[in-house]
């Protein structure tokens, strides 16, 4: 072995034992299976997870996104009703296709942000603007405080806009709205 | 029937078709998302024993947009979705706030379902609509008592939704005249300067008006022609004429220009005053949800956006628009045709200038965005830079910066070559008027129907009219500038305190220190209790210790204590007096705190020390400093208490602030002295040296400390263990330790700690 080799092979053993040591319970096709509840809810079975090696029941979990930016279908955190972390899916995307969708459903639902399609109107009054929009789940209006701290640049052309009570709304690139639109709020980039 | 959300008859006629009893309504909410997270209408309604869950699309009126803004139409729904419970069998309604989405859950016969989905629009009502849900399961009634709350999210008037909910304020509908009133207030004391001023500017307009008519008309037409005046040939008497005039013109102008300012500064410096004073005023959650930053601009800029328009902006309106209306009244008294030739050329400049500001205010916007990135890039790189070394980053580094640079750059040159370009071809459109002016107006004279003089004072008044078109082509984004400054000013101005003193405060300048929490509950955030219905009591002159877990709600005890924010529920006595209705001063001199996050102020270490009492004498700073153990390493300081500290000056270790704030607290001598981790940056021995020279300081004192480590507790009289906010267990430290709880729990494993590293 070369000497750069030599080093590479540590490094690789370093990374194994930092994710020994972490231990962190991946959740898999093989040892978990996901359910709707009569109640419209997702439960969990984690296989050989519970106590003495038996299957893990959980009726309830939640879903986490940790990189809901960059990766919002790799490395969710599945939590129980009190946050408490089970286990993380990897790539949601392993999956087959009824669990991928039972869980972006889920996923959806939590992180309600809809895609602004077409900006109609931006009234800036006072330190409010108000803004009319078209948007995936349809037509919308809201109005946001302090413009330019209230929208949040996420990667290069891609922008949240928090309104006055809290809801999302997102635009994934802002290159690709029609011009009119993207004149109407482009002062605010 | 009173409920959330009116329902309105066409919907109701619908759940009678379903074979809903709807003269029997109970309780009707609205919510704003379907199931599928599409804007929609969905219905939550009770009706006897039956609740129904009806979503669809209102062609009437959505959710989001209130009834009185839109016309009306015939009522129509297009159902999507209906679901019905039965109300015996509805337990335990919850509402569950997610990221961005929230769910309204139930428990139905035992297992729990989703009734509807809803965005944080609703979540108040959806909040009220669960309480009222519970009230009625227990057989309870709803009054209109349970609708106390500013009725409605939107603005009367016009249907805007209120931007502030907790200030009805819409600013669509605000009298702005009455915003504009009381800025003229802050000019109510200096009346005299408003009027001098106003003396001077009308003084101004009519001499700069006169002057062509004197500066070319008498000289080409009297002066240098015969025409039969005296005039003629007396270019000396003419010249001193006109450098007198031009004195005079100047002299006003700088008198006026010196006025303005003078008033204009004080006005701003009474705006500040004020601004900062109300704000000082305001409780603490108004801190909370702003950033310190934009509070700061408040102070700063929106101040100064006023001085800005009052220097500049006021007079130059009334400068321009006399100026302009006054020229073009002696130019078509002089000679209409070629006025009109002047102003056909007027509306050009005026959108050209129009279209460059709102370019030029992107591209500054933009310039002004770059470069504040690159600062803080800057700014991090280099507050960071142990860290930076430590891992060898600086390539990375400096490659970060490099891209920041050159956008910056960019965005600089974009500006730069835009103006290189754009200011010349404006100076083009005023030459080529000048030049079709001169055209027209050269025929004329050749032609005789004008006089040379005439021409020439034509020409000057021409160039008089490009100045105050300018000035009006872009005021229209001054003005809205302004007016958001004045109307963030007044927003702090008119912001009510949440914490704020009783009509008729007990005064007690004396207290015994006896301190009671009475099923006290409080939340930062509407239905997130971070306490929830604690009781206990320390007796005057009793120590208690606070333990429990991270953000189990120790630090909002101690907040809760010194009124920095209101209980939500119940109450907390000092003394046996509500704390709401004891006198602020009285409250805030019985009660001293050093808390968790510690704050140095710009100044010396004695002024620091000397802050809550300033008028303690050094001896006595000298011994608060002995007692928190601060005098050792003060002393060592080459300034020692007189070294300058605070805003980055002299870096003090955390132990040392820590110290210093100590210090502060022991000066103000108070009867309830309140340590929220206070020494946790501390070793075990000098905590401990604090320690004993507390606890003969607070023989009399009720003292509060609230700490991680077990051991700074040693000297408590009483425990309290605080957990997910409520008080889970409470005693002395052997009743606790007895208990085998959480206490034993978290003793036993600090212990098995010490012992392993081989401590005790």
């Amino acid at each position: 072995m070369t000497e750069q080799e030599l080093k590479n092979n540590d490094l690789s053993q370093e990374k194994e034992s930092l994710m020994a040591v972490a231990d962190i319970k991946y959740i898999t096709p093989e040892n978990g299976v996901f359910r709707r509840t009569a109640g419209n809810l997702v439960a969990l079975t984690f296989r050989g997870m519970g106590e003495n090696g038996a299957d893990l029941e959980c009726p309830r979990v939640l879903l986490h996104r940790s990189f809901p930016f960059t990766m919002p279908m790799e490395y969710l955190s599945v939590q129980d009703t009190e946050f408490n972390e089970i286990g993380m899916i990897r790539d949601l995307r392993a999956f087959d296709e009824q669990t991928q969708a039972l869980l972006t459903q889920e996923l959806e639902r939590k992180y309600f942000c809809p895609e602004i399609v077409r900006v109609l109107s931006v009234k800036e009054r006072f330190s409010y603007s108000y803004w009319e929009v078209e948007t995936s789940a349809g037509a919308v209006e809201f109005a946001v405080h302090d413009t330019f701290r209230n929208i949040i640049r996420a990667g290069n052309n891609r922008v949240l806009i928090l309104d006055v009570d809290g809801n999302r709304y997102n635009i994934t690139d802002t290159d690709q709205l029609d011009a009119q639109s993207l004149r109407k709020i482009e002062m605010y980039l | 029937m009173r409920t959330i959300d009116q329902v309105p008859p066409h919907i109701l006629t619908l759940l009678g078709d379903k074979g809903f009893d709807t003269a029997d309504l109970r309780l009707a909410v609205r919510s704003d998302v379907d199931m599928d997270g599409r804007y929609a209408d969905v219905w939550l309604v009770l009706c006897g024993d039956d609740f129904a869950v009806l979503s669809g699309y209102d062609r009437v009126q959505t959710a989001r947009k209130p009834l009185a803004t839109l016309p009306e139409i015939k009522p129509c729904f297009e159902q999507l979705d209906y679901r019905h419970f039965d109300f015996a069998q509805m337990e335990e309604p919850k509402v569950e706030q997610l990221i961005s989405g929230n769910h309204l859950s139930v428990n139905v016969g035992g297992e729990r379902q989703i009734l509807c989905r809803f965005s944080h629009t609703r979540l108040t009502d959806m909040n009220l609509f669960i309480a009222l849900f519970s009230k009625l399961k227990e057989g309870g009634c709803i009054t209109d008592a349970d609708f106390d709350r500013e009725d409605s999210l939107f603005c009367p008037k016009c249907g805007m939704r209120y931007p502030d909910q907790a200030r009805k304020l819409c600013p669509k509908c605000m009298d702005k005249g009455t915003l504009w009133k009381r800025i003229l207030f802050f000019f109510g004391k200096y009346k005299r300067y408003v009027a001098l001023s106003m003396g001077f500017m009308v003084l101004n307009v009519v001499l700069s008006i006169v002057s062509p008519l004197v500066g070319s008309q008498l000289l080409y037409d009297e002066v240098l022609v015969d025409a039969g005046t005296p005039w003629y040939g007396q270019a000396l008497l003419y010249i001193l004429i006109l450098l007198g005039f031009r004195l005079l013109l100047l002299g006003i102008q700088v008198l006026q220009g010196r006025t303005v300012a003078k008033m204009s500064a004080r006005v701003v410096y009474d705006v500040k005053d004020t601004v900062f004073t109300a704000m000082q005023k305001l409780s603490l959650s108004f801190f909370n949800s702003r950033q310190t930053g934009g509070l700061m601009n408040r102070v700063n800029s929106d101040a100064q956006s006023l001085f800005d328009f009052f220097v500049d902006g006021v007079p130059n309106i009334a400068v321009s628009a006399t100026t302009m209306i006054g020229v073009c009244v002696i130019m078509f008294t002089m000679q209409w045709k070629l006025t009109l030739v002047v102003l056909t050329c007027v509306p050009l400049f005026f959108f050209a200038i129009r279209f460059t500001f709102a370019l030029f205010d992107r591209l500054w916007r933009r310039r002004w965005s770059s470069f504040h990135s690159m600062n803080s890039q800057l700014g991090d790189s280099l507050s960071g830079i142990r860290v930076v070394k430590a891992f060898a980053k600086e390539g990375v580094e400096g490659a970060r910066f490099e891209a920041a640079n050159a956008r910056a750059t960019a965005s600089d040159c974009s500006v730069r070559q835009r103006s290189a370009t754009i200011w010349p071809l404006l100076g083009l459109i005023i030459n080529v008027s000048t030049y079709i002016v001169w055209l027209v107006g050269g025929w004329m004279v050749v032609k005789g129907t004008l006089t040379f003089g005439e021409y020439m004072t034509f020409s000057a008044y021409m160039s008089m009219i490009y100045g105050p078109v300018g000035f009006f082509a872009q005021i229209s984004s001054w003005w809205t500038n302004c007016t958001n400054s004045i109307q963030r000013i007044f927003e702090v101005l008119d912001a009510r305190p949440d914490v704020c003193e009783a009509e008729n405060p007990v005064p007690m300048p004396e207290m015994q220190g006896a301190v009671e929490f009475k099923d006290v509950s409080f939340h930062y955030v509407v239905n997130k209790d971070v306490i929830k219905k604690a009781s206990f009591a320390i007796g005057a002159g009793q120590t208690i210790g606070i333990v429990g877990r991270t953000g189990a709600g120790k630090s909002t005890i101690a907040n809760l204590i010194t009124r920095l924010y209101d209980v939500s529920d119940g109450e907390v006595l000092i003394d046996g007096v509500n704390i709401k209705d004891i006198a602020m001063e009285d409250l805030r001199k019985n009660i001293s705190i050093v808390s968790q996050e510690i704050f140095i102020f710009m100044g010396t270490i004695a002024d620091n020390i000397r802050y809550a009492r300033p008028d303690a004498t050094m001896e006595e700073v000298i011994a608060a400093a002995t007692i928190a153990n601060a005098h050792e390493f003060i002393a060592k300081l080459p300034e020692g208490y007189e070294t300058y500290v605070g805003d980055s000056r002299r870096r003090l270790s955390g132990g040392e602030r820590q110290r210093i704030s100590i210090a502060r607290a022991i000066l103000r001598n108070p009867k309830i002295l309140i340590l929220d981790e206070a020494t946790a940056s501390m070793d075990t021995t000098t905590e401990r040296r604090i320690q004993e020279a507390l606890t003969r300081l607070v023989k009399g004192r009720t003292t509060v400390i609230i700490a991680h480590r077990l051991s700074t507790l040693r000297d408590a009289d009483v425990l309290a263990v605080i957990d997910e906010g409520k008080v889970a267990e409470y005693g002395t430290h052997a009743e606790l330790f007895a208990r085998k709880g959480i206490y034993h729990k978290l003793y036993t494993l600090q212990l098995e700690a010490l012992k392993n590293v081989g401590v005790e």
